[in-house]
């Protein structure tokens, strides 16, 4: 039918090694497209790129990538286009989790720390990736942005990841509009509660939150990983081509109400 | 497959987004009601999804007639049992007739109404009882209009607000029977609707319209809306619930 297909595609997913990041990767390998993952952990990765593809026959590819570092970002982009000549999808996934303390507490330190991973981070991904997509003529740019960036949420440590994922929601309407002459889409994921292993582990340890939040989600359970990978795909399918500057919030209904 | 034997009713199904949507879910897999004023287009689209080898049926709906929506849900209830699918379609955008507050008829305020909205609901309403013991996916139709201030057409732009506040209600209220409730708006589409509107305005400059006001520099496709309908049915979305989808082409971020 070929209605989310991806076949001959090139796309980069920062933080693939593991969690969403890795979702996201091996739906877009599944959907045939050929994925670069990206990552701080070079050892993971290489395993997260192998094991992707053997189980769906893709090229997968490692690259090692650290987005604080414009240097960093600017090689792996090099690398990307000696390898394919071309980059038709990005995903802007890696991101630094949020901080245990509430903003009372907070050390200017992580703040910073947070903003530049997951704000400046985005930035300099779409400066790089971007002068690739506008150099070929078009491409589709998936940024992550997040529920906890549109409402306050329940736990009390709030602060700068919150607020990086609504500046990168913000950046994705901007760029949306400043970069359709380009034919390059930028549109963003907002997910809410997702069953990662970081997430798993949280949860064991705080079982009072995660009962907590089901009663603020109308669906009544949290997100299952491997179900978000089909979100990335169809936003990176021509399916999504009339798309630019959409947020797509998937969070079984948590921000509704 | 994505919705493989899913059973999966479609308003306004003979014409423009609708029937791109009945002919893509059909191949899909799905059973497709065709719920459609027009006869002859209702039927069209009935025939040539069997022709291709798909399962549909057309059943004549005004979906602003509440007795004839529940009789036709009625008849769907005893034939399938369930609904998975809720494709809420069908609106009516009167370019000529709509306008703004002050000079509009409300005679035409409140038939416009009648289908957009309260057609719209009549349907669901309709469908929910139906939906709520296997869960399913309810796909609403608003606008960029029902997102932003768009001037002389006050009928349109209330009836699609109105729909996204619906469907945020009925994702908080139906949420926890499994039914998912989302919402597209766009914009821009090139269908046969947009020739009771912006086209046939003597003001109206095309270029000037997809140059300047429209982003992505193109109209938008039928197929271009039935794909996101196509998504939001199946799976892949199985996690939104309450998302309002803007397809519009870029109009509403600048």
């Amino acid at each position: 039918m070929g209605n989310f297909e991806l076949n001959g595609k090139t796309a980069v997913v920062t933080g693939a090694g593991q969690g969403l990041g890795k979702a996201f990767a091996r739906a877009l390998a599944e959907a045939g497209a050929e994925v670069f993952v990206m990552a701080r952990n070079i050892e993971r990765l290489k395993k997260t790129a192998e094991e992707l593809a053997a189980a769906t026959g893709s090229r997968v590819y490692a690259q090692a990538l650290d987005i604080t570092s414009e240097e960093s970002i600017e090689k792996a982009c090099r690398s990307v286009v000696e390898k394919s000549g071309k980059i038709d999808i990005l995903i802007n996934n890696a991101a630094l989790g949020r901080s245990d303390a509430e903003l009372q507490n907070e050390t200017l330190e992580t703040w910073n720390q947070i903003m530049n991973t997951n704000l400046t981070g985005t930035f300099l991904m779409m400066k790089h990736v971007g002068k690739v997509m506008i150099e070929q003529g078009g491409g589709k740019i998936i940024n992550l942005a997040s529920m906890t960036g549109m409402v306050a949420v329940r736990n009390p440590s709030v602060g700068a990841y919150d607020v990086s994922k609504a500046g990168i929601a913000c950046l994705t309407r901007i760029m949306a509009g400043a970069w359709s002459r380009y034919h390059i889409t930028v549109n963003s994921i907002s997910p809410g509660y997702y069953m990662t292993d970081i997430n798993r582990a949280y949860v064991k340890d705080h079982p009072e939150f995660y009962e907590d939040s089901l009663k603020q989600i109308p669906l009544q359970k949290w997100g299952k990983e491997e179900d978000i990978g089909n979100i990335a795909v169809f936003l990176a399918s021509s399916a999504s081509d009339y798309m630019t500057g959409a947020n797509i919030v998937t969070d079984g209904g948590y921000t509704v109400w | 497959m994505r919705l493989k034997d899913k059973i999966a009713v479609i308003t306004g199904g003979g014409s423009g987004i609708g029937k791109s949507a009945a002919e893509m879910f059909a191949a899909e897999g799905a059973y497709v009601c065709i719920l459609e004023r027009d006869e002859n287009s209702g039927k069209a689209v009935e025939e040539n999804i069997r022709k291709n080898g798909g399962k549909a049926r057309f059943l004549q709906l005004d979906i602003a007639d509440r007795a004839q929506v529940f009789d036709v849900f009625g008849m769907i209830a005893r034939e399938s049992g369930r609904i998975d699918v809720l494709y809420n379609n069908a609106s009516v955008f009167w370019g000529t007739k709509d306008t703004d507050l002050e000079q509009l008829d409300l005679d035409i305020f409140e038939q416009i109404l009648r289908i957009n909205l309260f057609g719209t609901a009549y349907c669901t309403k309709a469908a929910l009882p139906l939906m709520k013991e296997k869960g399913g996916s309810i796909i609403m139709t608003a606008s960029s209009c029902g997102v932003i201030g768009v001037p002389g057409c006050d009928s349109y732009t209330s009836s699609k607000g109105a729909v996204i506040s619906l469907t945020r209600s009925l994702a908080v209220e139906y949420g926890p029977y499994g039914i998912r409730t989302n919402c597209i708006a766009p914009a821009a589409i090139h269908t046969p609707m947009i020739y009771e509107s912006d086209l046939n305005k003597a003001t109206f400059d095309e270029q000037k319209f997809l140059t300047s006001g429209t982003p992505l520099r193109r109209w938008g496709t039928a197929e271009d809306i039935a794909r996101i309908a196509l998504f939001l049915a199946s799976d892949d979305a199985s996690y939104m619930n309450g998302a309002i989808v803007v397809a519009d082409g870029g109009i509403t971020v600048s």
